[in-house]
């Protein structure tokens, strides 16, 4: 089927009658977010998807409806002209608007085909809903996957039931499901019909019945476990897969371990440099404030060294002196000799007299006079330990330099080889030498460790979806996936080996069965009938599979095929499609060795590009098996994901494929300072197409007011 | 008829099929000509998947069975 024409009459943006005459070949149509684009692809939808509901007070034309008056009516519709074998079809939906006072009345929906016959030119109404055309003229199952409104709709459709669907329609796969069933039916009632007509004793019919119930539940056991092993496979795939991007992950993070280590070893130098040049500026300090100013005055030294023990002995004694009169005044004051006269009781002994009322002294009751002379001077003694001075040790000598110098005279006089002058230079020029040593290390650490740090952050780009934590963690995580891959691998071994053993038991089951029924006397319904239904059916079954898997292979190779002519120049893989269970068809991606092939080698362009290949492949093998009959592909922006060159190379396999294919997007423009779009002519031409056209808004026009907008078709020569 | 003849080389191309009735395996026999064989499994089952898609199929059930009482 080709679409010849496709017009648009005051639908949605498209005002007044505007027409698309499509080639039979790649035809592009380019246009901005809102010129109309998807407009397109939901015109195309309402006339072959039966299902396909539109809110029919949303798309008709609001600068139409604007333009008209009371009461006054325009139609829309969508009319898509396509020719099939030798016949064209006129297809139109419309419905007619009407203006009210307060509001717009819409008609109902109205279908009409006009058939014309090509070599004779007559036309015909076809009495048929479009419902009816379209499953002859685009059925549904090839519009699955013809048209794709983003590469995200490719992206579903290529997984799951719908491709096993797609798989069942366009392999031989059907046929053979359908003759296995006639098959099996036969040999089930043909068995029947012996047992019935021959005769048996009863033990031989008990024996088969009995048998049968084994065959049943051994044939349910073989299926456990063949979706057993098919399970365990997907997970040991799953694992695999992981344990390829874990050791990707692993290197890096490997590599991280190592910058860490280096940067912590860096830091572990200059912390050690930072730690000597601070004793060394101690050192050097000394060396400039004591010993070295000393060595300055050694012929005096002697001197110097008398004077220092004179010094010295002057010293202790002024502080002795000091140190006397200090102990003797405190002792006064601590005593609490004033102000109570000589010779009177302490404090305490005062207070129990008081309480006591009993002289502790001479041991006689306290008179009133006592007892006030003793508070009194209480009074007295608590009032002057109020005016109390808090004596402080003097500091006479509070550097205690006389001290020092002494200490430094004495190590001069008992070890004067290590304060020679030449060794106190060497030592301040190697204190130097480690001082700008160090200080160097410290500077070229840091800007190592800079670099590290920058290359840290580098690795870590490479993994967004992977934390710093979970990096760290990946070695683990490999030992974990390993351990779960070896747990699988080694439970699809046993399943192996007891699907090996249920297939000989069912074996054994069927030679069992067909020996007791040879103990059954023959009528003229013969056993050898019985078996050969029974074979047939059986190789039937292996027949049907064989063709499935061949289909796949085929299919397999053919998107493969697709994926390397989109991506030349790419290591892109393989691409191998299988069963994933009874329902469902999946796809998994391969190296060239056909080992697992990690979706992380794998740029977003790539990764759009295997449904893509996919659906080539299965529309090729389509057309093929369909008598012939070809079927266009509409994609509406299919190459968001892909870079100039790759989109180059999708366009030139679209146009390779020979079979018409309309590509909505929005490449291939740019916009003046007015934002007015244009087509960038010198990167289109390099496009090789049958047609073009360029979709745009009339300028101008606002943009929150429908009643302005209008798109205009322009064909590009 | 293409597509049945190539169903019923899938079958030629079985080996245990072919040991089991005596039929030259790999042979490019047609539906037409495998009917006409000499081998009643063979014309059995060609009879079989010329017919398989009728909507009703006892009476080529009937057919086979006759057949392979009378011949095998």
């Amino acid at each position: 089927m080709i679409i010849n024409k496709l017009s648009l009459n005051n639908f949605m943006c498209y005002y007044n009658h505007k027409p698309f005459e499509f080639a039979n070949g790649l035809n592009i149509i380019l246009g901005h977010n809102g010129d109309g684009k998807s407009t397109i692809f939901t015109a195309f939808n309402w006339i072959f998807d039966q299902y396909s509901q539109l809110e029919l007070l949303d798309v008709y034309s609001k600068k139409k409806y604007s333009e008209i008056l009371e009461n006054e009516s325009f139609e829309v519709f969508v009319e898509c002209i396509v020719t099939q074998y030798n016949e064209e079809y006129k297809i139109t939906k419309s419905f007619t608007v009407t203006k009210n006072a307060d509001n717009a009345e819409i008609s109902r929906v109205k279908e009409e085909i006009w058939r014309k016959d090509l070599s004779t030119g007559d036309m015909s109404l076809d009495g048929r809903t479009i419902a009816n055309l379209s499953q002859q003229v685009f059925p549904e199952a090839f519009r699955n996957f013809s048209m794709f409104e983003t590469e995200t709709d490719a992206l579903k459709i290529v997984e799951g039931e719908k491709l096993a669907e797609l798989v069942k329609n366009f392999s031989n796969a059907k046929h053979y499901e359908k003759l296995d069933d006639v098959l099996e039916t036969f040999a089930k009632r043909a068995d029947r019909q012996f047992r019935k007509e021959a005769t048996a004793d009863q033990y031989a019919q008990d024996k088969i019945n009995d048998i049968d119930g084994k065959i049943e539940e051994a044939k349910k056991e073989i299926k456990n476990l063949k979706t057993r092993i098919e399970e365990d496979k997907n997970g040991r795939d799953f694992y695999t897969d992981k344990i390829t991007e874990l050791l990707k992950n692993v290197t890096i993070s490997d590599d991280y371990k190592k910058i860490e280590e280096q940067i912590e070893k860096l830091n572990a130098e200059i912390e050690r440099a930072r730690s000597e040049n601070k004793s060394r500026n101690r050192f050097t300090d000394k060396i400039f404030d004591q010993f070295y100013i000393l060595k300055g005055f050694e012929k005096i030294i002697s001197e110097f060294s008398d004077k220092i023990n004179k010094l010295r002995q002057e010293k202790n004694r002024v502080d002795n002196e000091e140190r006397n009169k200090f102990a003797k005044e405190k002792l006064e004051l601590e005593n609490g000799s004033t102000p109570f006269p000589p010779g009177f009781p302490s404090l305490d002994i005062l207070n129990e007299i008081l309480k006591a009322k009993i002289c502790k002294i001479c041991n006689t009751k306290l008179n009133d006079n006592a007892e006030k002379y003793i508070n009194k001077s209480i009074k007295l003694y608590e009032e002057s330990k109020k005016k109390e001075k808090h004596l402080e040790m003097p500091m006479i000598f509070p550097n205690n330099f006389i001290d020092e110098f002494q200490i430094i005279d004495r190590t001069i006089r008992l070890k004067p080889e290590k304060y020679a002058s030449d060794r106190i230079t060497e030592e301040i020029g190697f204190g130097i030498k480690r001082i700008t040593e160090n200080n160097t290390l410290i500077t070229e650490n840091n800007k190592k460790i800079s670099d590290l740090v920058a290359e840290k952050k580098d690795l870590l780009a490479k993994i967004p979806n992977i934390s710093e934590n979970e990096l760290k963690n990946i070695r683990l995580n490999h030992e974990k996936y390993s351990n779960e891959k070896d747990i699988l691998v080694g439970k699809i071994g046993e399943n192996r080996t007891k699907l090996e053993n249920k297939d000989t038991y069912l074996q054994e089951l069927h030679t069992t069965r067909n020996k007791t029924l040879s103990q059954f006397k023959e009528s003229d319904f013969k056993q050898s009938t019985v078996e050969a239904l029974s074979t047939f059916s059986e190789i039937a079954k292996t027949v049907k599979e064989d063709e499935y898997k061949k289909f796949l292979k085929v299919l397999s190779e053919r998107a493969t095929k697709y994926l390397k002519q989109i991506n030349v120049g790419e290591i892109t893989g393989k691409i191998e499609l299988y069963k994933k269970n009874d329902k469902e068809v999946t796809y998994k991606s391969l190296n060239e060795d056909n080992s697992i092939r990690s979706s992380l080698e794998d740029s977003g362009a790539l990764q759009i590009s295997k449904p893509l290949s996919i659906l080539f492949a299965i529309a090729d093998i389509a057309s093929e098996t369909a008598d012939n009959e070809t079927y266009p592909m509409i994609f509406d922006a299919p190459t968001g994901r892909y870079s100039p060159d790759r989109e180059q190379e999708f366009f030139k396999v679209l146009k390779a494929t020979k079979k018409q294919r309309i590509v909505v997007t929005l490449r291939f423009l740019g916009a003046d300072k007015t934002n007015t779009p244009f087509v960038n002519k010198d990167l289109f031409q390099n496009i090789e197409k049958d047609k073009a056209f360029f979709i745009k808004r009339v300028r101008p026009f606002e943009i929150d007011k429908p009643e302005t907008i209008n798109t205009e078709i322009e064909e590009l020569h | 008829m293409a597509r049945k003849d190539d169903m019923l080389k899938t079958f030629l191309k079985n080996e245990e099929f072919c040991n089991k009735y005596n039929i030259a395996l790999n042979s490019d026999e047609t539906i037409f000509q495998a009917k006409c064989s000499d081998s009643p499994a063979l014309e059995a089952l060609a009879k079989i998947i010329d017919k398989y898609e009728e909507d009703n199929t006892t009476p080529l059930y009937q057919q086979v069975i006759n057949l392979l009482n009378e011949k095998l």
